[in-house]
This record gives structure tokens, C-alpha cells and sequence, in this order.
């Protein structure tokens, strides 16, 4: 079961992450310049490092390269890790990752702010 | 029997003066005494604040010291320009009336001390202008008061202005921040990090209960060519960690008015090791899709192109938007925090954002912008 949640989990981040390079393509909002990333998973099934390091990737696909710097705060064990990232274009990103509670579903909160406009996703699986 | 309180206004149009003295006045506890302005203020300023005094039928007073020290005065309405504050901000602060603070306190975490002390030897009450009185933050600090979601060992706040025609910044331009700071306001730009950013850093710290220990930070421009050619930001993001092993991170700019359906990003996500819960301004709300065209901005007003303030707002503002209609009303939050500013004084409580919660947003601030200008993760000075 837990594979099968973090595999339909990094599934469907793939998915959203497409949408959002392929808008970020687009020019519809201008040039990319800032990512807002938040993600809530179930205790147990996935891991909040993990989930940063897809995290990562997927924006460094957005914007093009991969970041000059990062710095983390938090620690994996609470499912509680804080990551803000810079890149040599100027672009920046912070990720960040939560547990749910017993009654919540896993939640994806992605804000990709451009130079002329923004694309926002929200929501609870 | 209803209290009185005669209210003194030191700053004056195209300041935040503006929203502070109309909530003031639709207070039927309040009467407005008079507008004067900083000791170093320019002729320009002294002319906007002779403005709005004559423009709510009060007299301006040239001299800061014989304003405050009129009988008839129990608030001042501290909002002269942040590069004023050295000078003005101690003054009010010992003049031993009630004030209320233009946020953030200062320009530098040396003038925010000055203030602060002087009003911890006034012993005067105090209450900086934040966003704690909202329903939306008061139901995070009800989520982290009951324990729910457990321990609080996250929080991540944004609060971003989807204000101005963006999209004039140069491309490829990449920000070195510079510190210390100089100067942060000019008529088509200012620091937007340091001014909306205080907000969301005030919240991380507020509803955590926790000081920050040390942060990292970048600053940008993004949108605007009026902020890259002033050499200030339009945006920030730092990420802070707070006493007990609590992680936060903040954004604070200025992103444009096409950039969001309503007023832009005001959330915090609070992250607890038993759950995570997300506040925010516009929830709910009402979606609304309809044949309504897009609301076009305003030709922008030379002596206000990014349509700061009330007052130069000849040709309407910021439209309407009409996509989401947000069931809390967006009208009302000077008047909230200015009301619960009055009830503290009626009642002898204990604001809770007074200088002292103020310097703590300060010195974040301050040690964000070094981080920015340096690279480096910063300590933030103990206050």
C-alpha cells in the first residue's frame, strides 16, 4: 500500500509539474521566476526528503537548470523539512513538506509566480 | 459611558497614514485632533500632511514636540516616512500617549531599539498594525492552541500584493542586495519585502510563540522597472529557524494585479507532527465565471504609478476583480486592527503586537537582507 501511494503520489506530482513547465513555455505569465511548493503526505508512506528532492528536480525542470544553491532546515524524521533554492538566473524557490492527520488526505499546494502572471494548484488527493 | 480618545497623526498622505486616520475617524470612540509631521520632514511631506489635515478639517501643527505635548491628544498615529523615524519615532515614544505604529517599525533594527525603549520607559501602550485580528489568522491560532495537529514544528507564511502593472523588469537582471539599507521610499517604488514581508514574518513568529535564531534569504526583481532602476526589491523569500527546532519560511513582494484573483497570496501553512492545516484570506470563497471582461488597470498617475495610496486615486485604483468573491469582507482589516487597538485601551489589556513583537519582525527583516546581500545564513540579533 505504501508503495502504491508513493507511487501514484510521484505520479501525479510528474503530472502537475508538466502542466506547469508546459505553462511556464507558454509565456502566458511571463517568465518563470518564483516556485511556492508545499506537500503534505501520510506519516509512514512516503519521506518528506524524498519529497523535496522530487521537488527540486521537477522546478529545476521549469526553470531550465538545476539550482546554484540550496539550504535545508528541518529534519526528515517529523516529516517536516524546509528547503529555499537559488538560481543563477536570479529565480528562487522555497519547498516545503508536512504529515497529515489521521482524517486528512496527502495535498500538493504549488504556487509558480511569473514576471506577468501566476499558476496556482491546490489539492487534497 | 463611552471613552473618548483624541487622535494625533504624525505622517500624512500617500503614507499608510492614509488608512490609519479613516478607520480613526469611522471610530465613534475617536476624535481627530490634528496632523503634524516628522522634525526632518521635507517640504514635500510637510505639504501631503498639511494635505490630509485639511482634508478631515483639523488643523496641522508644524511642530512635532508642541503636537505631542497637547493636552487634547490620548493616541498618536505614528506613520511619518520610514526615513524619519530615527528622529520622530523616540519622540512619540516618550511622549507617554498611547501609540499606534506604522508597520514595519523602522528602517533599521538601531532606530526600531530606539523606539522600543522609549516606550518601555514611557510605558505608554502600543500596537503595531498586523494582520492578527483577521478571522483567517485568528482560526490558525485557534488550530495551534488547541493541539491538533500536535507540536507546531513548521510554519510557512506568503503574503503577496497582486497590485501594479507587471512585467517592465529586465530581463536577466539578477538582484545584489546591498546592506545596510538606505533608502526605501520613492513615488514609483519601495522595498516591498521589507513592507509586505513583515506581515508574513510577523505571523510565523507570532503564531509560534518562537524567536528566531538565524535565516536565509534572497531578495529580487522580479516585475517592476521602477524597482530595478531604484535599486529595490519587488520580492523576498527567507527561510528562518525558530527556537525549539521550529523551521518557517516567508515570501513578501509586490507580484502584479494580474497574478491572482483577488488581492494575491495571504496564507500560512501550519505544519505540527500530527497534521498540517492551511489558513488563507480568500477561503471561502465564490467562484464566478461569467462574459465579463477582464477589469483593465488605470492609466497609472505620475505622482503615484503603482497606486500606493488612497488618496491619488483620481482615476479609480485597483479595479474590482470579479472572479472570486471572497465571502470576509476585503474592506475592513485597518478598522479590525485599529478597533481591537481602542478595545486594548478601554479595557487595559495588553496588544498583542506592540514594539516589543515589533523589533522581533525587524530584526528578521534586517538579518534577511544581510543574508540576501551576502549569501550566507545570518544570525539574528538578539533584541
Amino acid at each position: 500500500m505504501a508503495l502504491l501511494d508513493s507511487t501514484l503520489m510521484n505520479s501525479e506530482v510528474k503530472s502537475v509539474t508538466q502542466g506547469l513547465r508546459e505553462i511556464a513555455e507558454s509565456g502566458r505569465i511571463g517568465r518563470p521566476v518564483f516556485v511556492r511548493w508545499m506537500a503534505t503526505f501520510v506519516a509512514g508512506n512516503e519521506s518528506s526528503s524524498d519529497l523535496a528532492e522530487v521537488a527540486l528536480s521537477d522546478i529545476s525542470s521549469i526553470f531550465g537548470t538545476a539550482p546554484e544553491s540550496y539550504s535545508t532546515m528541518g529534519e526528515g524524521e517529523s516529516g517536516n523539512i524546509s528547503m529555499i533554492c537559488r538560481w543563477a538566473g536570479g529565480q528562487a524557490a522555497l519547498i516545503a513538506t508536512g504529515v497529515t492527520s489521521a482524517d486528512q488526505r496527502p495535498g500538493l499546494d504549488i504556487a509558480l509566480i511569473g514576471s506577468e502572471g501566476a499558476a496556482y494548484h491546490h489539492d487534497d488527493r | 459611558m463611552v471613552n473618548e480618545y483624541g487622535v494625533l497623526f504624525v505622517g500624512g498622505n500617500r503614507t499608510h497614514q492614509e488608512t490609519h486616520v479613516a478607520a480613526f475617524d469611522a471610530d465613534e470612540r475617536c476624535r481627530l485632533i490634528a496632523v503634524t509631521d516628522a522634525p526632518d520632514a521635507s517640504d514635500e511631506r510637510i505639504t501631503l500632511s498639511r494635505e490630509m489635515a485639511d482634508g478631515y478639517g483639523i488643523p496641522f501643527v508644524p511642530d512635532l514636540e508642541t503636537a505631542l505635548g497637547r493636552t487634547d491628544v490620548d493616541i498618536v498615529s505614528m506613520c511619518p516616512q520610514v526615513e524619519s523615524r530615527s528622529i520622530a519615532g523616540p519622540m512619540c515614544g516618550k511622549s507617554g500617549k498611547a501609540i499606534y505604529l506604522d508597520k514595519p517599525l523602522a528602517g533599521s533594527l538601531r532606530d526600531g531599539l530606539a523606539i522600543r525603549d522609549a516606550l518601555r520607559r514611557s510605558g505608554a501602550p502600543n500596537q503595531m498594525y498586523s494582520f492578527v485580528g483577521l478571522p483567517w489568522v485568528q482560526a490558525a491560532k485557534e488550530c495551534v492552541d488547541s493541539g491538533r495537529i500536535g507540536r507546531l514544528v513548521g510554519i510557512h507564511a506568503d503574503v503577496l500584493f497582486a497590485k501594479g502593472r507587471a512585467g517592465s523588469a529586465p530581463a536577466g537582471v539578477v538582484r545584489q542586495e546591498k546592506f545596510p539599507l538606505e533608502k526605501y521610499t520613492f513615488v514609483d517604488a519601495k522595498r516591498e519585502f521589507f513592507d509586505l514581508g513583515v506581515y508574513a514574518v510577523g505571523l510565523c513568529l507570532w503564531l509560534s510563540g518562537k524567536a528566531a535564531i538565524e535565516v536565509t534569504a534572497t531578495t529580487a526583481n522580479y516585475f517592476f522597472e521602477s524597482h530595478a532602476r531604484r535599486d529595490v526589491e519587488d520580492f523576498g523569500a527567507v527561510m528562518m529557524q525558530l527556537e525549539d527546532g521550529v523551521v518557517a519560511s516567508a515570501t513578501g513582494g509586490r507580484i502584479g494585479y494580474y497574478s491572482h484573483p483577488k488581492g494575491g497570496a495571504h496564507k500560512v501553512a501550519l505544519v505540527g507532527t500530527d497534521g498540517t492545516e492551511t489558513f488563507d484570506a480568500w477561503t471561502p470563497h465564490i467562484e464566478i465565471s461569467n462574459a465579463d471582461s477582464a477589469p483593465e488597470l488605470p492609466p497609472p498617475n505620475p505622482v503615484d504609478p503603482m497606486m500606493m495610496w488612497r488618496s491619488t486615486r483620481s482615476s479609480g485604483g485597483n479595479p474590482t476583480k470579479g472572479t472570486w468573491d471572497a465571502l470576509a469582507s476585503e474592506d475592513n482589516w485597518y478598522p479590525v486592527d485599529i478597533a481591537r487597538f481602542i478595545d486594548s485601551l478601554d479595557s487595559g489589556a495588553r496588544p498583542e503586537i506592540t514594539a516589543e513583537e515589533a523589533i522581533g519582525s525587524l530584526a528578521v527583516l534586517m538579518a534577511a537582507y544581510e543574508s540576501a546581500a551576502s549569501g550566507q545564513m545570518v544570525t539574528v540579533r538578539r533584541t
